[in-house]
């Protein structure tokens, strides 16, 4: 329920990003005011229904309610309840690391592998089978291997980052169209040249859609650690309210993640627009 | 074997034409290709399949060299061995004169799809040969600005291929080719895909493109008229395993108006010889 409404709102921003930053060209037109609105309505509908049930119809400390969570974030953000922006430090740094840890080796491992066929053959079904494992089954023996502080969350966010990332840079060479390279050979190309004009390019397609699939991941990695066992994050900050009913904290929590999320969609959107100007309307 | 099969095929065709014996270089000719075998394929699941049989033809300098065939008969492989792109199993193929060995700079070639770079824009796609031979960067810019002009894209130059029609991204592919001035250009059924009205226009313009700069042209394609229309000559390939049936000089005069060659009388009866022989190629059929 709590990623519906997150990958919802995550969307949300991004689609009022895009359309709001650039001038809208011709051929796609910006959403009315109506839909903006009806979102608005809908969105404050919830928050409604949510407040009105919270007490009466299902107990406080199950759902919380949205008047209570806004005070604690507020307690939270302002630091009167202390350690929110520390929490939020710690994960922001887990996620970054594991991610980009976790794109650079999938990119390179991809690549390295979509050039040399042998390789692949010989590998492939061994990257297969430790993809086949659920990698969240893997956290508690990073956490054994790395130690509870950031070391493990980043191990666990960047090996669910890397096979995303293997897989498409994998394929994106795999399946590179042979026909622009030979026209570009015709030419009198060299490998550097042809890499530059129509490797990177071709394959940048697939490298940003990754990219944008593995920002939850790396953030599902890393809370997931954060859950079994650490000192500091916002995972552990969730884990804890938990465990003293504290639900209220626990929203507070969930919200952060949420604002987190979305500013690092918004990051790989910026990107990928400027990235993959030409494909774009 | 492979050789008597040549030979009777040698028999009923007008190979070659030059008088010269095949096999020795010659400096004045565009492109010869001399005794070709091709096979394709072979591994432990799948035989061996020939795609090329004993394809002997010259092609003058200059000359506009039409080949027509059905469909699947190896006429865009030889233009992969023209470029340099594909080996002969057998055989020698020779471009001005020496044998080709690895890709040639000299070569234009214009593929059956535009095969554009989608992430560079008009100009910068022609730009692309002339960066890559490493030409000075006004002389480009003359140089693009120029076809650009000739092939009518002016005010298209920063769109994207995607942003284009199919005949304003052939029109692009076929100046991309042009813009370096290579002595020898391969076009495989450049016109294929486009609509009739589309396809004369753009045969009309290659054709004024090339009596004001003539080149060596290997023009692949499917359709008579078109090969009428616009080559010297036509060599017409058998199906699988491909072998020249004949080498059919056109005796249409240039210049030529390309909507309304198929009125003339001369256009009429070459069609219809060229026709006959075409469709016994088609439905002698049975082996797959």
């Amino acid at each position: 329920m709590t990623t519906d409404a997150g990958t919802d709102a995550s969307a949300r921003v991004l689609a009022s990003a895009t359309s709001g930053e650039a001038p809208s060209p011709k051929g796609r037109k910006g959403l009315g005011w109506g839909t903006h609105t009806l979102r608005l309505v809908i969105f404050a509908l919830i928050l409604g229904l949510w407040q009105l049930a919270s007490g009466r119809w299902l107990p406080d400390y199950m759902i919380s309610s949205p008047s209570e969570v806004a005070k604690t974030l507020w307690d939270l953000a302002s630091g009167s309840t202390p350690g929110l922006w520390k929490d939020i430090q710690v994960t922001a740094e887990e996620l970054i690391l594991g991610y980009a840890l976790g794109v650079v080796a999938g990119i390179v491992v991809g690549l390295l592998l979509g050039y040399w066929r042998a390789g692949a053959a010989i590998f492939n079904p061994l990257i297969s089978a430790i993809n086949g494992i659920p990698k969240i089954a893997l956290a508690p023996l990073f956490l054994i291997w790395f130690g509870i502080g950031i070391e493990s969350k980043v191990a666990v966010a960047s090996m669910t980052v890397f096979f995303v990332m293997f897989y498409n840079s994998y394929m994106g060479v795999v399946t590179m169209p042979q026909d622009l390279v030979n026209v570009l050979r015709v030419m009198g190309a060299s490998r550097f040249m042809i890499i530059r004009k129509v490797t990177l390019p071709q394959i940048s397609v697939p490298l940003l859609a990754g990219m944008k699939a593995s920002v939850p991941f790396a953030m599902i990695g890393v809370i997931v650690g954060e859950f079994i066992a650490a000192q500091q994050g916002v995972g552990y900050l969730i884990d804890s309210a938990t465990q003293n009913f504290a639900s209220s904290a626990v929203f507070a929590g969930i919200v952060v993640l949420m604002i987190m999320m979305m500013i690092g969609m918004l990051l790989i959107a910026l990107i990928e627009r400027r990235v993959l100007r030409w494909q774009r309307d | 074997m492979q050789r008597r099969a040549s030979f009777e095929q040698a028999s009923d065709a007008e190979v070659g034409g030059t008088g010269q014996p095949l096999g020795q270089p010659v400096p004045d000719l565009g492109l010869r290709f001399d005794q070709i075998d091709l096979w394709f394929g072979g591994s432990k699941r799948r035989e061996p399949v020939q795609a090329l049989s004993g394809v002997s033809f010259d092609v003058a300098d200059r000359e506009f060299c039409a080949i027509v065939g059905p469909s699947g008969c190896g006429k865009s492989t030889l233009l992969n061995l023209a470029s340099g792109l594909r080996e002969p199993s057998g055989g020698e193929v020779y471009v001005n004169g020496s044998p080709v060995r690895g890709l040639l700079k000299d070569i234009g070639y214009v593929t059956q799809d535009s095969n554009l770079l989608p992430w560079l824009t008009v100009e910068d796609n022609i730009r692309l040969p002339l960066q890559i031979r490493g030409v000075p960067a006004a002389e480009q810019d003359a140089l693009v600005e120029r076809w650009v002009g000739l092939v009518g894209l002016d005010g298209f130059t920063r769109s994207y291929p995607r942003q284009l029609s199919g005949g304003m991204q052939k029109r692009c592919s076929i100046a991309r080719t042009l813009v370096y001035d290579p002595s020898i250009l391969l076009m495989d059924e450049p016109f294929g895909a486009l609509d009739a009205m589309t396809k004369a226009i753009m045969q009309d313009a290659l054709l004024s493109l090339w009596n004001e700069r003539p080149k060596t042209v290997l023009f692949v394609t499917h359709d008579l008229s078109e090969a009428l229309t616009l080559a010297d000559k036509i060599v017409v390939i058998t199906r699988r395993p491909g072998r020249v049936r004949a080498v059919v000089p056109v005796d249409i005069p240039r210049p030529r108006d390309v909507f309304h060659a198929s009125e003339l009388k001369e256009f009429a009866s070459q069609h219809r010889v060229l026709w006959d022989m075409f469709a016994s190629e088609i439905s002698a059929g049975g082996s797959r």
